[in-house]
């Protein structure tokens, strides 16, 4: 057991040395100056070359490699061209307000998903169970971005509802976290009910039912239970889904996360924030997989077994 | 058992427990009438169209008006000028002199910095010096100066190598740092000043916290904070307004006046502005260098037609470099709309079938300005040039137009000063070089103007300078506006401004 | 990382079980008809491909005159704007056309490209094994370690904003699925006997590959490519929408959305009737996903 947690883990730190080569080179392959950027008009030639040498631009790129690797590590991304603050500082100050915009869409999508899912495996084949999948479809295919934009129009401009944007109080929370929620209810949903019905058709439910179970019971208890696993251990990866949305949805609320601060650093060329944002969301997604990973194994001891054999 | 005895002492009893219930209720009622009415939190938000990027006053963003819409709280200058009358008043100086043409003389009053400590000439003669060193966009508005010093604690001495007519307006621009603080890194993002509001916290792309300093010499605001929040998307300004997340939204672009005009809670003030449009053409590189290109682009354009169908009672069309209420303003011939004529131009030019180039601009800054840029492009189309727009945020093309590194570029500018000295004497000098336009006959007339201190002869000195840049078509000068301002019935005392940098010392919420 | 999941998304790969005819059969394979679903995706084509031919459109010609009209007025030229103007006068029903086509256009090309690097790494991965197999399946974990939207951003934001960039974001962090699939039908296919007997007659591998394992993988993949088509087409939305996509004078649903943001409370137009088209785009092509899905994997279960 302990064997394959330090397998697991040791997968994710290789993925993760990964990931930060990736950003590395993506980022450097920009054509443009980075030391004329942080200096602005009206630096001297001479000023540019002394910050180029001083900020490593003129070295190999091995070398720069090694050094950014190193200092990421660290969690050192460098200086924020905009603001002057360090870059990852700024990242992690970002941090709390994505993930309690991530945090409250998984509330609601866990609690819609499994209600409506339920519902629609309880009967399958029904008009309920048709209608329901098909609900769930069309949310699937709302381009997010748009749901925001129709919610602020309906709920924020024309009943004045809820604020359009913004962050403060727990208002500001609801239009951004069930944007952020609408498109996984569908496929959640979709799980949930495709799910639950494997497990009926699965041997044991067959035997309850002859040893006189109530079908209420059987459900709920057992089908549920067993259903619900894969979706459980999806909850963990969903989640991870959710932070690379939060580009789009904190862009159209206004939302001050890192998704926010990615976007804007991207278009103000402020790349030691870039890196240190997307360096974070993927360091999260890989935990949550690894995480899920584990507990997959804990639960279903079918495939603890099938790995140590 | 003596029953009525019995009776009566309980009704006795319960009478004194109801007459000193009704006497301490009328008692606390009494009190808490006599205190005041609760009162109305004095906490405003306001939003401008424009981002503010950094609060340095000295740096590469001191001319930006999302700059100065804040700083204007946090800092004095030495002197104001008083809108109607167009006249300099004391501000941070209470009296000046001229003991000769080359030198002034300016007398501080008793006044505080936000962290406590006195505002000194040593102070003002640190932030002068800085400034003309600084290489920043108004740093060649001292290109004259020779030297300053502090005759005492209180007294400044400012020196010039020529008379320079518009030292007062300069001195409005400068806002007045303490010494210490004016090279320290992060004076961008936390400055200190003597103005009515002080800064909290500085979050970019956020909000800028501004709190009421009580030891304002002018007395203290009646506003405990003031929150600029940034909003770069109009809808969202709009709603944040209606919703009374904001209480003031400056500038409300014609499009979306319509969204808040028939709401009872907001109100719609308008006001003149020192505010129009130039969109320049890179004259130091081809196709640009060549004046038969830069005319025919303005002659592809109807900007009778944009300025009407866009911006309605918001926009005149313009009739010289600067607005017409600036100082040293002199009515053109325009430049009527025909396309033919422009199509010859390009082909004497060397362009019969036109070319490719891009126009730079800062995306979200101005009311309209994509819109704007996208009807010129469909001119232009038909014309033959095809122009790419390049939509940047504000920061990117600030670096970019400080290094010339455009083809044509669309921009918002102010006559700040109502001086065309502040726009005709500062952007289009050869030593400026912001355009890559260069002529020694402008640059001499520019300097004139400026070292004038008669008026009437500057008046005429402006007007053959901007013959000359408006026939050269060192840019095409289209556009200049009239603002809306969308106030909340709470807030009160509030008056739009000229410069769009209206103050908020006498602001307060009301009910 | 999320092998459970992904490794047969379609489930083309059947458990090879017979079933004999039931009526629920029947009506299973009724439900099955793929036409229907056809139709709605086909509409779409249809308008991408010739509908700037019926409604001209012109993404640079501005007509500030006309601006911000709702739907249904009519223009001083005596046409209607059945959709209604845009901020600069541009007719919406135009604009929404000319926007289908860059969508599919950009959408297609990233599952085409896509495709061809899954087909050509997960093949490879799945016939010959070992440390190939290894390599190429770590560099797919690697792309799947981004979560959603977020390594195309990077690398669209990097670029620039571009159609052609839109593609390469989208297809580099796409062939991820392409190649799992193309890789379980090779481990499947190279194991069958006529497989190893042509081994024995000496094929080289190129042969092997293109001419057994590549016929077999194409079916399940072109499934793929379809239910992908829906996902594709919202991430290329998204990109326009944030800025990273189309550059400013070309028009697609995404970057005609963001542009409409200005105007929810006024002229809402702008931004909904390129979002109906879309979700409807996407809904039609995941039915059809569905459908093919459902007929396939009965196929492979038959």
């Amino acid at each position: 057991m302990i064997r394959i947690i330090i397998r697991r883990v040791a997968a994710s730190v290789l993925v993760a040395l990964g990931v930060l080569t990736i950003i590395f080179i993506v980022v450097r392959i920009v054509p443009g100056d980075p030391a004329s950027l942080i200096l602005g008009a009206g630096a001297t030639h001479a000023q540019i070359e002394q910050l180029r040498t001083s900020l490593g631009l003129n070295q190999p790129l091995i070398v720069q490699y090694a050094e950014f690797m190193v200092n990421a590590l660290r969690f050192n991304f460098g200086t924020s061209y905009r603001l002057g603050g360090d870059a990852m500082a700024q990242v992690l100050q970002a941090l709390p307000a994505t993930l309690l915009l991530a945090a409250t869409a998984m509330a609601l999508v866990l609690l819609f998903s499994t209600v409506a899912g339920v519902a629609a495996a309880r009967r399958p084949g029904t008009f309920r169970d048709r209608a329901i999948s098909g609900g769930a479809m069309v949310l699937q295919s709302l381009p997010q971005f748009w749901v925001g934009i129709l919610l602020i129009i309906v709920v924020s401009g024309m009943w004045h509802l809820l604020p359009s944007g913004g962050y403060g109080s727990p208002l500001n929370l609801i239009l951004p976290a069930i944007t952020m929620a609408v498109s996984f209810l569908g496929m959640l949903t979709k799980m949930v009910r495709n799910s639950s019905l494997e497990q009926a058709g699965e041997g044991f439910v067959q035997t309850a039912r002859a040893k006189g179970m109530s079908e209420q019971r059987l459900f709920y208890v057992h089908i549920l239970r067993n259903g619900l696993l894969p979706v459980v251990t999806l909850a963990g990866l969903v989640l991870g889904v959710f932070l690379g949305s939060a580009v789009v949805i904190e862009t159209v609320f206004a939302w001050p996360g890192v998704g926010r601060l990615l976007i804007e650093s991207i278009l103000n060329r402020d790349y030691p924030v870039v890196e240190a944002a997307v360096f974070i969301f993927a360091l999260i997604y890989i935990a949550l997989n690894l995480v899920v990973d584990l507990l997959y194994g804990l639960i279903d001891p079918r495939v603890r077994v099938a790995v140590t054999a | 058992m003596n029953k009525p005895v019995a009776v009566r002492q309980r009704v006795l009893r319960g009478v004194a427990l109801a007459g000193s219930l009704v006497v301490a209720i009328a008692l606390a009622g009494c009190s808490s009438s006599s205190s005041a009415a609760p009162k109305v939190p004095q906490n405003l938000t306001v939003a401008f169209s424009q981002e503010t990027v950094d609060l340095n006053p000295y740096g590469s963003a001191d001319a930006q008006q999302g700059l100065r819409v804040v700083d204007n709280q946090i800092f004095d200058t030495l002197v104001t000028q008083n809108s109607t009358t167009g006249k300099y008043v004391p501000s941070l100086a209470t009296k000046w002199s001229q003991p000769d043409s080359l030198t002034w003389l300016f007398t501080l009053r008793k006044a505080k910095f936000q962290d406590g400590s006195p505002v000194t000439a040593a102070d003002v003669v640190a932030d002068i010096k800085f400034l003309a060193a600084s290489a920043s966009p108004l740093s060649s508005l001292w290109s004259t100066l020779a030297s300053v010093s502090a005759d005492s604690t209180s007294v400044v001495r400012i020196k010039t190598t020529a008379p320079l007519g518009t030292m007062l307006a300069n001195l409005s621009l400068l806002e007045i740092a303490p010494a210490s603080d004016i090279t320290k890194s992060d004076f961008g993002t936390h400055p200190i000043g003597s103005g009515p509001f002080k800064v909290d916290s500085f979050t970019p792309q956020s909000k800028i916290v501004l709190s009421g300093f009580k030891g304002y010499w002018g007395g203290a605001p009646k506003l405990s904070t003031l929150t600029f929040a940034d909003i770069p998307d109009e809808s969202a300004r709009l709603t944040a307004l209606k919703n009374g997340e904001i209480g003031v939204d400056w500038v409300v672009s014609p499009d979306q006046v319509s969204v808040v005009s028939g709401n009872p809670d907001i109100s719609l003030k308008e006001s003149d502005s020192d505010a129009y449009f130039f969109l320049w053409f890179n004259a130091s590189q081809k196709p640009f260098n060549d004046l038969r290109v830069r005319q025919a682009m303005w002659y592809a354009v109807d900007t009778k037609a944009v300025t009407k169908n866009l911006y309605g009672a918001a926009g005149a069309q313009m009739t010289s470099p600067v607005p017409s209420s600036v100082f040293g303003s002199s009515t053109q011939t325009p430049y009527t709309y025909d396309p033919s004529k422009a199509k010859k131009l390009l082909a004497a030019a060397g362009y019969p079938k036109g070319f490719s180039t891009t126009i730079m601009l800062a995306s979200d800054s101005a009311p309209l300005i994509q819109q704007q840029a996208q009807a010129y492009v469909s001119y232009w189309a038909k014309v033959g040039v095809t122009v790419q727009i390049q939509a940047q945020p504000t920061a990117v093309w600030l670096q970019n137009l400080l290094a010339l590194n455009w083809q044509m570029e669309l921009q918002e500018n102010f006559a700040t000063t109502g001086d065309a000295d502040y726009t005709l004497g500062r952007l289009y000098t050869s030593a400026a070089d912001r355009t890559g336009y260069k002529n020694p006959k402008l640059d001499a007339l520019l300097s004139e103007a400026r070292a004038t201190t008669d008026q009437a002869q500057r008046k005429t000195l402006y007007a053959q300078a901007g013959k000359i840049i408006w026939d050269d078509a060192v840019g095409m000068f289209p556009i200049q506006e009239r603002d809306t301002y969308a106030v909340r019935s709470t807030v009160k005392g509030f008056v739009p401004s000229v410069t769009r940098a209206p103050s908020f010392l006498t602001v307060s919420i009301g009910n | 990382m999320s092998e459970q999941i992904e490794i047969d998304p379609t489930g083309i790969l059947g458990s090879g079980s017979k079933s004999r005819p039931t009526k629920a059969t029947i009506r299973e394979r009724r439900k099955r008809r793929i036409w229907p679903a056809l139709i709605p995706v086909g509409v779409f084509v249809f308008f991408a491909i010739f509908g700037p031919l019926i409604v001209p459109f012109n993404a640079i010609s501005t007509n500030i005159v006309e601006r911000l009209r709702p739907p249904g007025s009519v223009m001083a030229n005596g046409s209607i704007a059945w959709l209604g103007t845009d901020q600069v006068g541009r007719d919406m029903l135009g604009e929404v056309i000319a926007g289908a086509r860059l969508t599919l256009i950009m959408a297609v090309a990233t599952i085409i490209i896509a495709g061809i690097i899954g087909i050509v790494l997960g093949l490879v991965a799945g016939y010959f094994g070992g440390w190939i197999d290894n390599v190429i399946m770590r560099l797919a974990d690697l792309q799947l370690a981004f979560p959603g939207l977020l390594l195309a951003i990077l690398i669209a934001g990097v670029l620039g904003p571009s159609v052609r960039n839109v593609v390469i974001s989208l297809a580099v962090t796409r062939w991820v699925t392409f190649a799992r699939l193309a890789r379980s039908s090779a481990l499947s296919v190279r194991k069958l006997d006529y497989v190893s007997a042509a081994r024995l007659l000496g094929a080289s591998h190129i042969r092997l590959l293109g001419r057994y394992l590549l016929p077999a993988s194409i079916s399940p993949l072109f499934v793929l490519g379809t239910v992908e088509v829906g996902s594709v087409v919202l991430s290329a939305a998204s990109l326009s929408f944030l800025g990273l996509g189309v550059p400013p004078d070309q028009v697609d649903w995404g970057s005609t959305i963001a542009a409409g943001s200005d105007y929810l409370l006024s002229a809402w137009w702008i931004s909904t009737m390129p979002g109906i088209a879309l979700a409807g785009l996407v809904l039609s092509v995941s039915l059809l996903g569905d459908k093919l899905q459902a007929r396939f994997s009965a196929a492979r279960s038959r």
